[in-house]
């Protein structure tokens, strides 16, 4: 155990040392904090400031615990004190990186004790090891979270350039182990995605952990630093301070560590962070999960291009790169397919091509090709669409909505480049709009967005499918803050929708009426009594006495309610509605109405 | 103590909460429930073919009511389910030996 001159001793009663560096750091980082708030400092220089503050209290409580060790062993900082993204009240993530040599283990585990005891004392939390720097290579290369965290690592105090070889030594490691690190990674994101849920959906998001959260964050650096591809900065950057920012404000209300923005601190937070109403901060937190999820993937998908072409050295994949050229296809006008990627044509003019950007949406959904975030960046140079549209701009949005299979991954693209709000300007009113109601699983964009998706399994409907999906598209965008009946509101929106677009009269008409009446059938069926003539007569009324449109009223009420989650379409709740439009339909083709408009 | 249960049918859950309220209970759990009575299903036609509904949607409902009142609230219960025709449903009443509130620990009437 050493003493509090540096000498070490054997034994386990060993004085404790005084905590002089880190004694009062809880109170001192807190009171720094709440200055800093107070002064309006910004995010990323607030956390900047209470990191240093918090190395600087370590380094000099390694001086006195050590007794000025500067050679063999050192402290350094990794994961979000690392960084210098620390919270207020985050953990103190520390690790002690021996040589193996200078000290002896029992030196070492005395040295450790007289480091951790005195921070515990202190009342902070500690997220700390204590490695040769063998052992920290061997468990950069067995635990991804000690990789990932070891990223990171930043020299607090004793041997620096031991701490910096250290860093260097997991660099290299994790480069050389690229092709395994990045399945482990993704597996990793989505394991977490799978027990947290995505950021951008979730009424009580937990900004660390969720798919989008400050994990993927992480994630997207530690792809990057695979020399595999490059990471995007700009939006992701400006996303990622933002979940912090939120992260912050919790831990200050709260006085303590917590990533969960819980319901019962929704309005406190919403309005440190300078939002009015707790779900326009949930809004925001959505964009930014978002943003950060659609970088991992793009930071992923270019990973694995890389490695696919480079096989990191290998001679089979040298020799399969030689063998094959990049393929550059035409796969619609002015856009190419270049290695499943969907890019530019050389020499189409964009600037004169207002098609292009739902042409580009089309042919990515229904080809499966990525959009290069190149081709988005062009895509928002494109003149905005005549009004009306074109005939070919409805056809394009058509076959875009019928790629079921790749529709959210296209969809997610273009909204967050800005196109979707700039083809529909009324969905900015239910973009990142979250929905309260415990049945619903996504915000109320996502939620259209699925259900469209839906669509494609509600083929055995004999249904007009482009109505239906196009109906399903906007069926919620009466959503909005303030709407007192959703379905009304919407109504009142589609006839400028369907002006926009240049819709026939007749479908304009249907997409109106379905979007009023989209709860009625579900309404209907499981509060009014279904043998009772009156309630088969309103639904009758409901949909204006037409099978087509009884049709598609069933297909949308299934697809809308399977969209919003699994408890909003029980076998219970199928039965029911079922059986209402079951005795609807029968009534309609008993009397021989109309079928169609 | 007594456990009210009903099963009733869905779209009678509304006059039922109501006559509930009315007759001072404050509160109602309401499930789905599905199932057959004396009926045994019913047969329906979709697209000209027959298929048979073995279990009827109904909705469950449980109350937690005093001795003295359960026979009040069953009453209520079934004046406001009852629409005269088959598949109605069926109320019963069970004794409880205690209940706990899990907020305060109360136990016994004192956590209704």
């Amino acid at each position: 155990m050493p003493s509090r001159n540096g000498q070490f001793h054997e034994g386990s009663d060993a004085e404790v040392p005084h905590p002089e560096g880190v004694r009062d750091l809880k109170r001192l980082r807190r009171d720094l904090a709440e200055t800093l708030y107070r002064e309006g400092a910004p995010g990323k220089h607030r956390r900047r400031t209470l990191s240093d503050l918090v190395v600087q209290a370590l380094a000099a409580h390694w001086d006195e615990a050590s007794g000025g060790i500067v050679e063999g062993a050192a402290l350094g900082a990794v994961g979000s004190l690392g960084r210098g993204d620390a919270g207020p009240f985050s953990d103190l993530d520390v690790v002690l990186i021996h040589d193996g040599r200078t000290l002896k283990s029992t030196e070492v585990a005395d040295l450790a004790q007289r480091l951790w005891y005195p921070i515990w004392d202190a009342g902070l939390e500690l997220d700390y090891s204590s490695r040769s720097l063998t052992e920290v290579r061997q468990v950069a290369s067995k635990d991804l979270a000690a990789a990932s965290g070891l990223l990171d690592l930043r020299p607090i105090a004793g041997d620096k350039e031991l701490a910096k070889q250290a860093r260097a030594l997991i660099y290299q490691d994790w480069r050389a182990a690229a092709r395994k690190r990045l399945p482990e990674l993704l597996a990793a994101s989505r394991a977490r995605a799978e027990r947290h849920g995505e950021l951008a959906y979730l009424i009580e998001p937990n900004l660390k952990e969720s798919r989008g959260g400050l994990r993927d964050l992480v994630s997207l650096t530690g792809l990057s630093a695979t020399w595999l591809t490059d990471r995007p900065h700009g939006a992701v950057d400006d996303a990622g301070a933002h979940v912090m920012d939120v992260r912050d404000a919790i831990q200050m209300h709260l006085g303590r560590t917590q990533n969960v923005l819980g319901r019962h601190i929704g309005e406190e937070v919403a309005e440190a962070m300078g939002f009015g109403d707790p779900d326009d901060l949930l809004a925001s937190l959505a964009e930014a999960g978002r943003e950060i999820a659609y970088a991992l993937d793009m930071t992923e998908r270019g990973a694995r291009r890389s490695l696919e072409r480079s096989g990191v050295g290998s001679r089979a994949f040298l020799a399969r790169r030689r063998a094959r050229a990049p393929r550059h296809t035409v796969v619609a006008e002015g856009l190419i397919d270049v290695d499943g990627e969907l890019a530019l044509a050389p020499g189409h003019d964009a600037a004169k091509d207002a098609l292009l950007p739902l042409r580009a949406a089309a042919t990515a959904a229904t080809t499966g090709l990525t959009i290069t975030p190149t081709l988005l960046e062009t895509l928002q140079r494109c003149p905005d669409l005549p009004v009306p549209w074109p005939p070919e701009a409805r056809e394009y949005l058509r076959e875009l909505l019928r790629g079921s299979a790749h529709l959210i991954a296209v969809w997610e693209a273009i909204d967050l480049a800005g196109l979707v709000v700039r083809a529909l300007p009324e969905w900015e009113g239910v973009r990142n709009r979250p929905q309260r109601s415990p049945i619903h699983r996504f915000t109320v964009d996502r939620h259209m967005v699925e259900s469209v998706v839906l669509a494609a399994k509600a083929r055995r409907y004999e249904v007009d499918h482009d109505l239906l999906r196009l109906t399903l598209l906007v069926h919620d965008i009466g959503k909005r803050p303030g709407a007192t009946d959703h379905s009304v509101d919407g109504a009142a929106l589609i006839p400028g929708i369907a002006a926009r677009m240049g819709l026939e009269e007749g479908i304009a008409a249907d997409m109106e009426l379905l979007v009023r009446q989209h709860l009625t059938l579900a309404d209907l069926a499981t509060t009014a009594d279904p043998d009772d003539p009156e309630t088969v007569e309103r639904l009758l009324v409901a949909v204006d006495g037409r099978l087509d449109l009884l049709d598609t009223l069933r297909a949308l009420t299934e697809c809308d309610a399977k969209a919003a989650g699994p408890k909003a379409w029980t076998q219970w709740r199928e039965q029911l509605v079922q059986t209402l439009y079951v005795k609807a339909r029968a009534v309609l083709i008993e009397k021989g109405g109309p079928t169609g408009g | 103590m007594k456990l009210v249960t009903a099963i009733i049918q869905p779209h009678r859950v509304d006059e039922v909460r109501a006559a509930l309220e009315a007759a001072g209970v404050k509160g109602v759990t309401v499930s789905e429930a599905a199932g057959y009575g004396r009926q045994k299903g019913h047969t329906e036609v979709y697209r000209g073919a027959e298929y048979t509904v073995d279990l009827v949607p109904k909705t469950r409902l449980e109350v937690l009511v005093d001795d003295a009142d359960a026979a009040t609230v069953t009453e209520a219960i079934v004046s406001a389910a009852q629409t005269g025709k088959i598949g109605d449903g069926k109320v019963w009443v069970v004794p409880v030996d205690d209940v706990a509130r899990v907020r305060t620990g109360e136990h016994g009437a004192d956590a209704l």
